[in-house]
């Protein structure tokens, strides 16, 4: 299922969308320092996704089938004004995966 | 959330390493990201220590080593090599403990594994010589990886010390001492620190202002180039801001400040440029992947190697099987640089920034130049942009027996009340005839329709309409009128020209605008345009930009910063005419100081050298990594035999050493090129490149 976000988009994968259910599919930054030590250096940025029955307030939310997608504002600019098409479904081993994000300022 | 401003790393407001500066506190994710803010002296103090004592005992390390045998010869190569082990590598342990803790790979972990492991088997040869047949020590390359590192961490440090001149430059220039005016009219010197907002100075001929502010006695022309680029001089009145980095060329000023320190604009500019290495362009997606898996493959193939040489030489009866094992497996582990890739986007975006503000663009968010390089339309908002913000008189007409210096008395005398545009213009033009004004009384301005007073017992009102050609004021005394007065808005210097190079380098080019169609059609036509919007509220300008975008363009909108902050933030760019008096609080992605809209061609010029430079750090990063690994793996033996080991860990640490370097020298490289092709820019009818061309 195609959700539009700004200029972007996030398809969700069928089965995912049976999982989620009455719940929410929270998209959040993750930061991790990378493997140079070098101070100009920068992290490494992901978009990684959650299931969650709970959300927080200052989250923008999209609908979805029954459910809702969530994401921050740090989230809904990159694929807005990057104009991404990003990709959730579940791995082989019940994980989410999260496609076609890149962080943009 | 504030991030930390030497690695660009998120920190909770919770965090208890900051430190304050100017008021305002700076939080850093760790206390050695602290320290090179705050000494980054210090650090650098350090690092020469390391480094002088790493070549001093690893120079005869290497010498004895190759050259001389003599009893005991492995304990003194033993205690040589202790204080480069121990002393001088000492911070790789420092970030591999930390790597660990983290449970993330970094490549400090890699550097000490590699050189333990040389060091270890060494030790152990040393101990117990007969335990491995024919096994020789290694010290040397156990300390000649830490020292070539290190050098090579130290010609990285100089070498992005040239990268960030630019930046540095602009506050360098600031005087150390500045002349205070006391209350009692005498002039002291006093350190450019202390001054404060509000404070008087003065300003001699020759020399640079200190800090912002506004001019209140004495004339001068004012070289502004390190702000806008620009080399002609600007003369600056009473009244007219002046601003810090700036010089003063041919008269004496006394000013009163209004910002100092970072709070002026080149200390803004200057935050801005060292901010822009932490702007991030969507190629750099390949190296946050690269980099997630870099350290397990390096290790994996680190071991793969190691076993594979072990197994196959034990399998042939070669007595050098341990011994290669563990040289092949240092020389994986110390080859890979996963900091080419990881320099490969900030460096390039810092010099970017620098190259932007010596062309009077400042870059307030680096990560829109990779949208920059991918812009197909240019959207001008007109009054401000490719106008100026301030009307012209064109013309005055008089009734009756009243002059013209008479008309024009009375209109400033009750608009140098108001701050419309229209106004300013009135009260500029009588004050260049040095006209008298006369005081007004129970003044009245109502928004869209004129101004009312009563000067000299008179009632003057002035009414306040658009026409075709610009703005028209009536003047009317007592209910009479009495004549009007014309205004224009001139189109800015250079606007016909920077069109038509953004239309030659294959963008379409829009103009919208709040007049009348007739209005807006003429300066289409003056500047070659078909495609404009009139009669276009405020308001109205975001959703004819998000139209273009809805039907695939990538678009620039260029407007008044403070004025069009919903059009700049729809846009995928958004440029900002900045007036420099406070770039911190105008909207946009980037500001043009200098007014001069060829500026627009050179920003989109540099973004496509900024994006194209990444890309080309990043896949050599990535390159040298592929290629590299494999050959300390041992690709080469079967054509240089197995003797290429016995350089190979030296080797690896010295081409790992230099990588980095490699990167950043290309990145300031992008420099002297673009440069080159922003001077053709500024040559009138040069054909530029179409975007995307070779």
């Amino acid at each position: 299922m195609e959700i539009r976000v700004g200029k972007g988009s996030i398809t969700i994968g069928g089965r995912l969308l049976e999982r989620i259910g009455k719940n929410y599919l929270v998209l959040k930054l993750v930061t991790e320092a990378g493997p140079c030590t070098d101070a100009m250096c920068q992290v490494i940025i992901t978009l990684n996704a959650t299931v969650e029955n709970s959300l927080n307030p200052e989250f923008i939310t999209f609908p979805a089938g029954g459910t809702y997608v969530a994401m921050d504002q740090a989230v809904f600019r990159s694929i807005d004004r990057g104009r991404q098409a990003v990709y959730v479904k579940e791995t082989r081993h019940a994980g989410l995966a999260v496609k076609g994000f890149a962080p943009v300022q | 959330m504030p991030t930390d401003p030497v690695c660009g790393m998120y920190v909770s407001e919770d965090s208890s390493i900051f430190t304050v500066v100017d008021g305002e506190k700076i939080y850093f994710c760790s206390k050695s990201c602290m320290q090179e803010y705050t000494s980054p002296d210090e650090r650098e103090k350090s690092l020469r220590y390391r480094l002088a004592v790493a070549w001093i005992f690893s120079i005869p390390i290497l010498l004895i080593t190759y050259l001389l045998q003599f009893a005991y010869r492995d304990y003194v190569l033993l205690l040589l090599t202790l204080p480069v082990q121990f002393y001088s590598g000492y911070v790789f342990y420092q970030g591999a403990y930390m790597s660990i803790k983290s449970r993330s790979g970094n490549m400090d972990l890699l550097i000490t594994i590699g050189t333990l492991t040389a060091f270890v088997f060494s030790l152990f040869i040393t101990i117990f010589p007969r335990a491995i047949i024919s096994a020789s020590i290694y010290y040397d390359a156990s300390a000649f990886i830490i020292t070539l590192i290190l050098t090579g961490n130290y010609v990285e440090n100089s070498t992005k010390k040239r990268a960030n001149r630019s930046a540095s430059r602009l506050v360098d220039m600031i005087p150390a001492t500045s002349h205070f005016i006391t209350d009692a009219g005498t002039v002291e010197d006093r350190k450019t620190g202390e001054i404060s907002v509000g404070d008087r100075i003065l300003v001699k001929p020759g020399e640079m202002f200190p800090c912002d502010g506004k001019i209140y006695e004495g004339v001068t022309e004012v070289d502004q180039s390190v702000l806008t680029g620009e080399q002609e001089p600007v003369v600056k009145r009473v009244g007219d801001p002046v601003f810090s980095g700036t010089s003063n060329l041919n008269g004496s000023v006394r000013m009163e400040v209004s910002k100092t320190g970072r709070n002026t604009t080149v200390g803004q500019i200057y935050d801005m440029i060292r901010k822009a290495a932490t702007g991030r362009a969507k190629v750099q997606k390949i190296a946050d992947r690269f980099s997630a898996i870099f350290i397990p493959i390096v290790l994996t193939v680190a071991v793969i190697s190691a076993i594979f040489w072990l197994i196959f030489l034990s399998y042939v009866g070669s007595p050098y099987s341990v011994e290669i094992a563990v040289l092949s497996f240092v020389s994986v582990v110390v080859i890979a640089c996963p900091c080419a890739i990881g320099l490969a986007g900030p460096i390039t975006m810092l010099i970017s920034s620098s190259i932007s503000s010596e062309n009077g663009i400042v870059v307030k968010n680096a990560g829109s130049l990779d949208r920059l390089a991918k812009a197909t339309r240019v959207v001008f908002d007109k009054t401000g942009t490719l106008t100026g913000s301030v009307p012209e008189i064109s013309s005055i007409t008089v009734s009756g027996s009243i002059k013209e210096d008479d008309l024009l008395a009375i209109s400033a005398s009750l608009e140098m009340n108001s701050n419309h545009p229209v106004a300013k213009a009135i009260t500029n033009e009588a004050k260049r005839r040095h006209l008298i004004l006369h005081e007004c009384t129970g003044i009245t301005e109502t928004p869209g329709t004129g101004i009312e007073g009563v000067v000299d017992g008179n009632k003057i009102t002035l009414t306040r309409s658009m026409e075709k050609s610009g703005s028209a004021v009536g003047i009317y005394v007592n209910g009479v009128k009495m004549g009007s007065i014309g205004l224009e808005y001139p189109l800015r210097e250079g606007s016909k020209e920077a069109i038509g190079k953004l239309q030659s380098m294959g963008l379409s080019v829009s103009v919208l605008s709040g007049d009348s169609e007739a209005a807006v059609k003429d300066v289409a036509q003056i500047l070659g345009l078909n495609d404009f919007h009139s009669g276009v509220f405020p308001g109205q300008k975001a959703d004819i930009v998000k139209e273009y975008q809805q039907k695939g363009d990538y678009v620039i909108f260029v407007g008044d910063g403070i004025n069009d902050t919903v059009a700049l933030e729809s846009a995928d760019v958004g440029i900002a005419m900045g007036s420099g008096s406070d770039i911190a609080r105008d909207s946009g992605d980037l500001i043009i100081l200098s007014n001069d809209l060829n500026s627009i061609p050179k920003a989109i010029v540099i973004a496509e050298k900024t994006i194209s430079k990444i890309r080309q750090n990043i896949f050599w990063a990535i390159g040298y990594n592929s290629a590299l690994i494999p050959v300390a793996a041992g690709i080469l033996v079967p054509a240089f035999g197995l003797g290429v080991y016995s350089v190979l860990p030296m080797l690896a640490a010295l081409a790992m050493g230099f990588s980095s370097t490699t990167v950043v020298t290309n990145s300031i490289l992008m420099k002297g090129r673009t440069e080159k092709i922003l001077r053709d820019i500024r040559k009138t009818g040069v054909k530029m490149p179409v975007l995307g061309s070779t």
